[in-house]
């Protein structure tokens, strides 16, 4: 990434700046006399004519053909808006910058550039625009753009800095990032504010985003992403049932696709709606992480292929984060806990939401479906549809939430189990995108097709 | 005019600490795409210590069309949302270096959580692999990359031209390509802002345009505090504007970069970035 970086500022640098004063003016047979003609010393980089150049200016024009012979007869441009607009009018007449003299005069005195010197070979002044303009004569193709309006990159109004980044610190860039973006509400939702336990990175979120996507793995491995969404399950989790949806779990935090999974873990569904498979995992691992936008562009565009303006992106992240995308084939949280054994038992538990630390073994949290189907007791157990007694004690209901069509086919489910007494809605609910929260229309309308730029004018 | 605006993200906490626990001390306010974030440095509570020109909004892309014809569109927004009482124009703030990224689609490494096995498969590290091997189906093995490769970079730089009142905003973007892979565009394009510009097969426009993001922030807030499901589906974003720098080309212009993997195909990857100019003394 450093190469890169550096490689792109000397990209930079070249398309700016070089060429311009080193090769002004252009060979002329040697007879350079006097760039720019101003009069007084030439303090210029004049590199491509003559060493003759005693720092006098005699006014005596390049032979560059013999097309500006008049042009040239003045030895000096005044540096004013007037000056300069005659000057660049005349000599880039087959170049021009502005529609007309009096267009350039407008110009001019909106700017209001800094003055400077007809010697500025560089810079945002009205001395580098005048100076070029002088040099236009010689060549117009070359130079006028550098004395038009923008500058042309050499008397330009925009830095000129490398665009390469570093830290305040340092010495090796000239710019310090602020803020980073790829995929929406990744870096907001999911990266706190926080230490990264696993690293001691200390303020998490300038951190990240003061990394480059390349690294995001750390943060996919790291505590704290886990434990970002494992917050929106103990908080959403009991609502999602409640709707006839189905969590996925977090439980199996983000692990290298093929491992096994009982319950689908949250990172590594397919967001395609595929079967997931050892073959098949277009994760949401790989949908989030690294944080950018992923382009296929033989497929239809749409999110996650990349963002329209008009795309839903709340729904499909949130969904992937909290649903298990294959409904029909779930399971309730909080029952996966006893899983958490052997080495690492302690830190799994605890990275799971659905579950708590004993100090021994790893339990159903009270804030589980399971742990809140323990608290009823057998007794109260009816008193939640999503609970069942089964081997003398109040547990999850392993049928509750499955849709009435599906719900018969599932081992030891009847209708009455399975909760049908709000209408169930159908497994393909539970897909990307799935969740209904969001306003499914921006406030505009944005017309299909849109033209250029697309967004629509402000309000 | 930023010290006026309203903090309308402050009063929701979401703590993303400690196994799910919720805590009011260690607030990281949620927000939305990636406005107001982060927030110690662009929406801190003290508005004179934010660098909100440098505060990205939303990053877009897409394609138009199909075949030799189809176009990129890539788009970021910044300084948002605002109503039109809080931001009239485009901050043009010149020393704000606005980029946006161009990756190969990513690098395949067996350590890595991003394996494609629809793609290829990998082998693990071994002696003179230092990082593995993959093998596109069909292929044969190829060493690793230990990371997605830069293929472009698109610099934008806004600028006032001219020391006076009536100066014009313009706005600046050159074009790099990396490793190989020849820019998107040879020259830099540039003009006004609030105008479309267009050199060669390249579109540019920045200026203040209406926030396309939509969510129901309130409805997102509400259900973070009371933990129960409150979307009501109102847009937050309505009739709130954003500067954006919008950018379109053919796809084909996307050239890959020498160590891009895989080596072929056409699938990329974009993201940005913001980064301030830093005098160093």
């Amino acid at each position: 990434m450093k190469q890169s970086k550096l490689l792109l500022g000397a990209l930079a640098i070249s398309t700016l700046v070089v060429g311009c004063p080193t090769t002004t003016p252009t060979p002329d047979g040697g007879t350079d006399a006097g760039m720019p003609r101003d009069g007084g010393p030439d303090t210029g980089r004049d590199t491509g004519g003559s060493t003759a150049d005693t720092g006098v200016d005699t006014g005596v024009p390049p032979t560059d053909g013999g097309t500006d012979a008049n042009a040239m007869t003045d030895v000096g441009v005044p540096v004013t808006c007037d000056g300069y607009c005659t000057q660049i009018t005349t000599a880039c007449s087959a170049h021009a910058q502005y529609t007309d003299m009096a267009a350039c005069m407008t110009a001019c005195t909106n700017a209001g550039w800094t003055m400077g010197t007809q010697s500025d070979t560089t810079g945002n002044t009205l001395g580098c625009r005048v100076y070029h303009a002088i040099a236009a004569v010689g060549n117009a193709a070359l130079h006028c753009p550098h004395a038009g309006f923008l500058g042309g990159g050499v008397c330009t109004p925009f830095r000129t800095d490398a665009p390469t980044e570093g830290t305040p610190t340092t010495t090796e860039g000239a710019y310090v990032r602020v803020d980073r973006m790829g995929m929406p509400a990744v870096a907001t939702a999911l990266i706190g504010p926080g230490t990264m336990p696993a690293t001691g990175i200390p303020a998490l979120k300038d951190a990240y985003n003061d990394s480059n996507p390349t690294g995001d793995a750390a943060f996919a491995s790291g505590v704290p992403l886990l434990t970002a969404i494992g917050a929106f399950h103990a908080l959403l989790d009991d609502d999602l049932i409640a709707a006839h949806l189905t969590p996925c779990s977090v439980s199996r935090s983000f692990p290298v696709p093929g491992a096994p999974a009982p319950v689908p873990a949250c990172g590594v569904q397919d967001y395609t709606g595929l079967p997931l498979s050892p073959a098949n995992t277009h994760t949401v691992a790989s949908l989030i992480l690294p944080d950018t936008l992923r382009i296929d562009p033989t497929a239809p565009a749409g999110f996650p292929n990349g963002r329209q303006l008009t795309d839903d992106v709340i729904d499909p992240i949130l969904s992937v984060l909290l649903l298990n995308l294959s409904p029909c084939a779930g399971a309730p949280t909080g029952t996966l806990c006893s899983t958490h054994t052997g080495a690492g038992a302690m830190a799994a538990c605890t990275a799971d939401t659905n579950c708590t630390w004993t100090g021994t073994a790893c339990a159903p949290a009270a804030t589980s479906r399971l742990g809140q189907c323990l608290a009823l007791g057998t007794a109260g157990c009816s008193a939640d549809p999503r609970c069942t007694v089964s081997g003398g004690a109040c547990v999850t209901n392993p049928c509750e939430g499955f849709p009435a069509a599906a719900c018969p086919a599932q081992t030891g489910c009847s209708l009455s189990t399975c909760g049908t007494g709000t209408p169930a809605p159908a497994c393909s609910v539970a897909t990307i995108g799935g969740l209904p929260l969001n306003p499914h229309a921006n406030d505009v309308a944005y017309p299909t097709p849109n033209n250029f730029p697309y967004f629509l004018p402000p309000h | 005019m930023q010290a006026l605006r309203p903090k309308l993200w402050a009063p929701l906490v979401l703590v993303l600490g400690g196994a799910g626990a919720f805590a009011a001390s260690q607030g990281a306010p949620v927000e939305a795409a990636d406005h107001n974030d982060p927030p110690n440095r662009v929406h801190s509570g003290t508005a004179s210590a934010d660098d909100r020109p440098a505060d990205i909004a939303d990053v877009f892309a897409w394609t138009r069309g199909t075949g030799a014809s189809q176009t990129t569109v890539l788009a970021m927004s910044f300084d948002g949302p605002n109503t039109h009482a809080e931001l009239a124009a485009v901050p043009c703030d010149p020393d704000v270096l606005y980029q946006i990224h161009i990756t190969s689609d990513f690098g395949v490494c067996p350590t890595s959580v991003f394996v494609d096995p629809d793609t290829y498969t990998c082998s693990a590290p071994s002696s003179g692999h230092p990082c593995g091997q993959y093998t596109p189906t069909g292929g044969s093995a190829t060493d690793c990359a230990p990371q997605f490769d830069d293929m472009h970079t698109i610099n934008v730089r806004f600028a006032r031209n001219g020391a006076a009142a009536t100066a014009t905003c313009v706005v600046q973007a050159e074009f790099a390509g990396h490793d190989g892979a020849a820019p998107i565009a040879s020259a830099a394009i540039a003009g006004a802002v609030e105008t479309t510009i267009t050199a060669g097969n390249v579109s540019l426009f920045a200026g203040l345009r209406d926030d396309a993001f939509f969510f129901d922030l309130a409805g997102f807030q509400a259900t973070l505090a009371s933990g129960t499901l409150s979307f009501t589906g109102a847009d937050f974003f309505a009739n709130k504007n954003t500067p954006v720098v919008v950018l379109e080309f053919p796809t084909s212009s996307i050239t890959r970069s020498a160590h891009a993997l895989p080596p072929t195909g056409t699938v990329f990857r974009v993201w940005g970035s913001t980064s301030r100019f830093h005098p160093h003394t």
